[in-house]
């Protein structure tokens, strides 16, 4: 395939994911737009919220609203925040779980073995599901004792090379639950445990280090601008709505096709693995 | 002084008749009556300023393997009261520490800042001598309560002090430093001695000062001269207050090292082998002063511009607005890292530190701890350590004062809005930090009073720290600073080197201000009134504002027409409500307070309205959070 191809594929298989980014994105900003509506609906200070000193009057809109035993939408806001957001985060870990098996299966090699996309999301996504719910664990597990153990060394080695050793480690974790992904694809296994085994070895190899180095730079990229966007010149503005809008949207779906490329690199790097298994069909 | 007296110029200009007589008749009735007792709080005549009140000759011997001073001293008192003086009372603050009994441990549950009291390693301070040097009469008292923080020393009859006689007494005593806790204390070979050596009570009004040192509260002194010959193993770097006189080094492997200070109402010192110092000459409000920073050698020298960066940020900004800074250096203290109770307190012309925050990319920077409370410690340079206000009894007219003057500061250095946080998008004000505070726990609890009667040190602090500062930006910002700032250095050229009380301030600022502000200080001061205010209805001719207060504040409003045509207009804020028609086009927006300046408010986010509010600011809102969820939805998914 070529890159050409490669990246056109990849950017088609990114719109589902990003879409579904979308719609889940939609249930918290709603509900805490709703909040948020009938908190500071036609209070002049709402602008201020997308000024540099936007922080200074969450501040203040919470403690008020402890002062006062409540405020109105204050509610929601924290709802969205507390409930709304994690809620979303589970469900698009399930959505990715499905959507993943299909763009593996797409990016597969050699188009008459392939499944189409939605068997492959079908085909895939209980054991893409248990991977993800145990792989959320280990990285969880993993990354906490190896960054307690690198911290460890910070009496001899700077704080900087400390955060860099502990993101680089993160990078790597994440890769591997990725290779793992890919291996079930590959090796037509519904064996989680099996594979994450299997991409334990191949993670560990010079190449796919460097990759999952490399791969985690433009994620963090994409996590950055979300946190940095340009600033809000007037918030009255039809035009800084707009960017505003924009921006975001091609960040978030920037992240989706990300993901799609980490995806791919995983299928690529699993392509070396030598050890070959019997295609199973699953229903 | 009685509060009727303090409502305004004319009515100063009546009674003041009223009050020579009343001060006359208490100077006979005093030159005539009984020698005077302890009283728990004086309501006669201000002492004038003085800097000879109070003047001690130090000696410390430090005993590093029982973490003990030795220590002498020639404490001399001059009776600048008109009152005949037939006893003194000494505070020995470290009692406090002697065991987990003390009245002070039963306040705070052997808590402070975060640091737990170790009842393994105790303070305690025991006096060994108490003579008068001049007759070499013993006056230690034969039963001393080994927990009292504070000692009555009755005097013989003969040996009464007159007014405006001096009396010396001869002193020796041992104090036990504790593990580092609550100021003062040891960890390891650092030493951080403050309330280190006994010290006499305050006589001011008519009254000694006799109340014990209880958790919640700091601390009261007069004004004097002081010597200081330290002695510490001879690898000790030595900071004390004053300006270093020179040093010995003696045959046993020790070194005194000799301090001296002028005007001065404490004096505190540290030692530790573990410090480098750094010195820098800086000019601030036109006068040179020397600061010398004494830090753990493990901390990095860059940050060194952040300590002195913040310490001329603030000498020079203080120094301008209320007076110049008075003494000729400043001693900066970092405190060792295992030593964090002995950061964050004010001695005079000595400031004790935090450690920077550590975070990897110079992140930590971006907090600004360090500058926050180096301004803050230099603001105590002024209150109390120039107007030496009792902290215990009415503690906001220092802490309030320091961190309304830090808010200044740090506003003017770094931003309003950024002064404590600022990290990429992540900005947060020294004003928001106190409203926070306020809002939680002070709105409903009186100013002016006494430090041991809040219900907690949550109360405590925030009430002293934050509804002080609300309280005095609030008075600043409805003054006006052109007004308000000289009618407080009129305060401090009044009340330097006395003891200044809140009617004291109130009575400065009313004459500087030229009005009565009983209506301010009975209610936000005293009492535990509210200022309140909000848009009721409004239309297109007219809005309603409303008072929902119980505290009536001069008040702007504003109104804003199709055309972005504003019209203000002044309102006393004495009644329940005001009616604003509209002037030329329809109204558009109605605003109370459009400049914030009631900083007491509580609730300021309903001060304004849109008539019709357009929907762009929270959909661009809603644009960006969208953009953050997704992103953070991406994120999330963990490999």
């Amino acid at each position: 395939m070529t890159a050409g191809r490669l990246v056109g594929r990849t950017l088609r298989l990114a719109v589902p994911l990003y879409l579904s980014t979308l719609v889940l994105g939609l249930i918290p900003t709603s509900i805490a737009m709703l909040g948020l509506a009938s908190l500071a609906g036609d209070r002049p200070w709402r602008g201020e919220l997308l000024g540099p000193g936007w922080l200074n009057l969450a501040t203040e809109i919470v403690m008020e609203a402890v002062y006062a035993k409540g405020a109105p939408g204050v509610s929601l806001v924290l709802a969205a925040a507390v409930i709304g957001v994690p809620v979303a985060m589970l469900a698009q870990l399930a959505v990715y779980s499905l959507l993943a098996g299909g763009i593996l299966e797409a990016l597969r090699p050699g188009a008459d073995s392939r499944l189409t996309f939605w068997a492959g999301c079908r085909t895939w996504f209980w054991p893409s599901l248990r991977l993800s719910m145990l792989g959320g664990v280990l990285f969880l597990l993993l990354s906490a004792t190896l960054s307690v153990l690198v911290g460890l060394l910070a009496r001899w080695i700077s704080q900087e090379v400390v955060l860099v050793l502990q993101l680089a480690i993160q990078a790597v974790i994440l890769g591997w639950l990725e290779l793992a992904r890919a291996l079930l694809v590959t090796r037509s296994t519904r064996s989680v445990g099996g594979m994450l085994l299997a991409a334990g070895r191949l993670a560990l190899r010079p190449l796919p280090v460097m990759v999952w180095l490399l791969l985690g730079l433009p994620t963090a990229g994409v996590l950055l601008a979300a946190v940095l966007p340009p600033a809000v010149g007037d918030p009255y503005s039809v035009l800084d709505l707009l960017v505003a809008l924009a921006f975001g949207q091609a960040v978030a779906f920037l992240g989706a096709w990300t993901r799609v490329i980490r995806l791919a690199a995983a299928m690529r790097l699993t392509q070396a693995a030598p050890v070959p298994a019997p295609r199973v069909r699953a229903g | 002084m009685t509060r009727s007296s303090q409502t305004g110029p004319a009515g100063r200009r009546r009674i003041a008749p009223v009050r020579a007589i009343i001060l006359v008749g208490l100077l006979v009735a005093v030159s005539l009556g009984p020698i005077r007792g302890a009283h728990a709080q004086g309501s006669g005549t201000a002492a004038p300023a003085s800097v000879d009140t109070a003047s001690y000759d130090l000696t410390a011997n430090w005993n590093a393997s029982v973490n003990q001073i030795a220590g002498t001293a020639t404490i001399t008192y001059r009776n600048h009261s008109a009152d005949t003086l037939g006893e003194l009372y000494l505070k020995l603050y470290l009692n406090a520490f002697r065991s987990e009994d003390t009245l002070w441990m039963r306040e705070s549950n052997g808590q402070h800042r975060g640091s737990d009291y170790d009842p393994h390693q105790p303070g305690w301070i025991r006096l060994e001598r108490l003579r008068l040097l001049d007759t070499g009469e013993d006056v230690l008292p034969a039963s001393i309560d080994p927990d009292a923080t504070v000692l009555r020393v009755p005097l013989p009859a003969a040996r009464a002090i007159r007014p405006d006689e001096t009396v010396r007494l001869d002193v020796a005593w041992t104090s036990q430093l504790p593990r580092v806790f609550a100021r003062t204390g040891v960890a390891g070979d650092f030493v951080m001695a403050g309330q280190w050596y006994p010290k006499l009570a305050v006589y001011d009004r008519g009254a000694w000062d006799t109340e014990p040192w209880h958790a919640n509260a700091e601390f009261f002194a007069d004004f004097g001269s002081y010597s200081l010959a330290l002695t510490v193993p001879a690898d000790y770097v030595t900071g004390a207050t004053g300006t270093r006189q020179g040093s010995v080094t003696n045959p046993n492997g020790t070194v005194t090292v000799q301090y001296r200070a002028d005007s001065v109402s404490d004096v505190a010192w540290t030692a530790w082998p573990g410090y480098r110092m750094a010195t820098t000459v800086i000019e601030a409000a036109g006068r040179p002063v020397e600061l010398e920073l004494l830090a753990p050698r493990t901390m990095s020298q860059s940050e060194d511009k952040r300590y002195f960066g913040a310490a001329q940020g603030a000498l020079d900004r203080l120094g301008r607005w209320f007076g110049a800074y008075p003494w000729p250096k400043l001693t900066l203290v970092v405190p060792a890292p295992d030593a964090p109770g002995a950061g964050g307190m004010e001695y005079p012309s000595l400031v004790t530190l935090d450690l920077p925050i550590s975070a990897p990319f110079n992140l930590g920077r971006g907090v600004r701890l360090v500058e926050i409370v180096t301004v803050h410690e230099i603001a105590h340079q002024w209150v109390p350590l120039q107007l030496a206000t009792n902290e215990a009894r009415e503690a906001w007219l220092d802490e309030g004062f320091a961190d309304y003057a830090t808010t200044r500061v740090m506003g003017e250095m770094f931003g309003p809005d950024r002064s404590v946080v600022e990290l990429g998008p992540f900005r947060l004000g020294y004003e928001e930090v106190h409203r926070t505070q306020y809002l939680l726990a002070a709105v409903n609890q009186p100013l002016a009073y006494p430090s041991w009667q809040y219900p907690d040190f949550v109360a405590y602090g925030a009430t002293v720290y934050s509804k002080g500062t609300m309280v005095l930006l609030t008075l600043e910002r409805t003054a006006g600073s052109e007004r308000f700032l000289p009618a407080m250095r009129g305060h401090f050229d009044r009340w330097r080197w006395r003891h200044p009380t809140t009617a004291d301030l109130q009575g400065s600022l009313e004459a500087g201000l030229g009005t009565s502000l009983d209506g301010f200080f009975r209610p936000l001061v005293y009492g535990t009134g509210v200022a309140e205010y909000g848009v009721g209805s409004a239309s297109a001719t007219q809005a309603t504002v409303e008072r929902r207060g119980d505290v009536a504040l001069p008040i702007q409003v504003a109104t804003v027409d199709a055309d972005g045509r504003v019209e203000r207009q002044s309102w006393s804020g004495d009644a329940a409500r005001l009616d604003v028609a509209a002037q030329a086009g329809e109204i558009r927006r109605v605003q109370v307070d459009p400049d914030g300046s009631i900083a007491v408010e509580p609730l300021r986010l309903d001060d304004g309205r849109d008539l019709v509010p357009s929907p762009l600011p929270l959909a661009t809102l809603a644009a960006r959070i969208l953009g953050l969820v997704q992103a953070a939805l991406l994120a999330g998914l963990l490999g």
